[in-house]
């Protein structure tokens, strides 16, 4: 090959379309031919910055915006009330003790100084799931179960919606509750989970930080 | 363990489409702005394709490579709008040098945007002046990183004429460029970033 040859075949070289026996004759003329080589450097180069081309983010409301204008147009969604699940169901005969209840993230999650509060480390803008586990000595056949989340939290599917609550059974043992959320905005916020069964209230506060603000004493669970 | 998973209780169908559209949702919005070239057009054309599959949830609940097939609807939807507005009386301007010389006129040269402008970003510029079809290949195959069946699946055009297309337009992107900014160029060549 020649170097017109070479400047004719750059594009099945580079795409890796060429023979062997092409290839192997521009790789000759290339190792011997300095423009040439500069040139598949340089065009080598251009290919890897096209790549790299930077894309500024999408507006901060975004997402959420998109599927709250989905659901405007389209509204006939028939919704589940979130206290007539499916799960209400039986009465809970036994009573309940040692309710327990820790977060598991698969985040950082450390311990802050206020009293019950642990701190959930969680990166912005990206869909990640937080399990809510409870620990219950015995059954519960009938719980309420809320959730309330911080201003800069929200729940994938739940658009506009910072409290849910739903009626459910909980297992002896561990029950989990996964809970799709992505963090909108930076900051603290505090997520309240409360369980009402048989004329008890149990509250469990979590704080919620975004990612770049550790709490101290991080420990992985 | 007891699992209480809320997917259990989300069975509506927008919690269905919002859950399968979700994650793609981040890719959609780059590809869309490599297309359009600005935040405003891009997330215009990703809401329409939301309102456009909205009904079709059945079907996409079926989708192997749903990211994919979401990307390619995006670029048709992409095309049709081109279409649309070339039939509209603000016309774009297809001849790269009349574009070049209007951009040339009422831009900084490169003494005034070597220090602010990065070469990545006077690509970006060369690129948007490219024809929408030297354009949109580019990205296929340059950006996307889509060989040329794909591009030949997402286009329809034939494989010869694609690969003729690509070759053009990378010299066309150069030859704006070293018009632009020669020093970008020179930069390339050397493997260095300015």
């Amino acid at each position: 090959m020649n170097c017109t040859d070479i400047e004719q075949h750059m594009d099945g070289f580079l795409d890796q379309e060429l023979s062997a026996l092409q290839t192997q004759a521009f790789e000759q003329h290339v190792s011997r031919c300095n423009a040439c080589a500069d040139r598949i450097s340089a065009e080598r180069h251009l290919r890897s910055m096209l790549q790299d081309l930077p894309v500024p983010p999408s507006s901060p409301d975004f997402k959420k915006r998109v599927f709250a204008r989905v659901r405007e147009e389209y509204p006939k969604e028939t919704r589940h009330h979130p206290y007539a699940m499916p799960f209400a169901t039986g009465f809970a005969s036994v009573a309940i003790f040692g309710l327990s209840l820790w977060i598991y993230s698969g985040m950082q999650s450390t311990t802050d100084h206020k009293e019950y509060a642990q701190v959930v480390t969680v990166a912005m803008n990206q869909t990640q799931s937080l399990r809510l586990v409870f620990e219950a000595e015995t059954a519960i056949e009938q719980a309420e179960l809320t959730v309330d989340l911080p201003d800069n939290v929200r729940l994938v599917g739940y658009s506009g919606q910072n409290r849910l609550a739903w009626q459910t059974r909980l297992e002896k043992g561990q029950n989990v509750l996964e809970l799709p959320v992505e963090v909108t905005g930076e900051g603290r916020g505090e997520l309240l989970t409360q369980l009402s069964y048989h004329n008890r209230v149990k509250t469990y506060q979590f704080v919620v930080d975004t990612q770049g603000q550790p709490g101290k004493d991080t420990k992985n669970f | 363990m007891g699992l209480l998973n809320l997917s259990l209780f989300r069975d509506g169908p927008h919690d269905q489409f919002e859950r399968l559209a979700a994650p793609h949702l981040d890719r959609l919005y780059k590809y869309a702005y490599r297309l359009c070239g600005n935040r405003d057009d891009a997330e215009d054309l990703v809401q329409d394709l939301l309102l456009k599959l909205y009904p079709r949830l059945e079907e996409m609940k079926g989708i192997d490579k749903l990211g994919a097939w979401m990307a390619r609807i995006l670029y048709r939807m992409y095309i049709d709008r081109l279409r649309r507005d070339k039939r509209s009386p603000l016309q774009q301007m297809e001849d790269e040098e009349a574009v070049y010389e209007t951009y040339a006129s009422t831009q900084p040269g490169p003494l005034d945007t070597v220090d602010s402008d990065s070469t990545l970003t006077i690509i970006n510029e060369a690129l948007q002046r490219l024809s929408d079809d030297h354009r949109l290949l580019i990205i296929l195959h340059d950006v996307e990183g889509h060989n040329l069946q794909e591009i030949h699946e997402i286009t329809g055009l034939p494989l010869g004429t694609i690969k003729s297309r690509i070759s053009r337009a990378r010299n066309k992107l150069r030859e704006i460029i070293s018009k632009k900014e020669p020093y970008v160029l020179e930069s390339v060549k050397a493997g260095t970033r300015l």
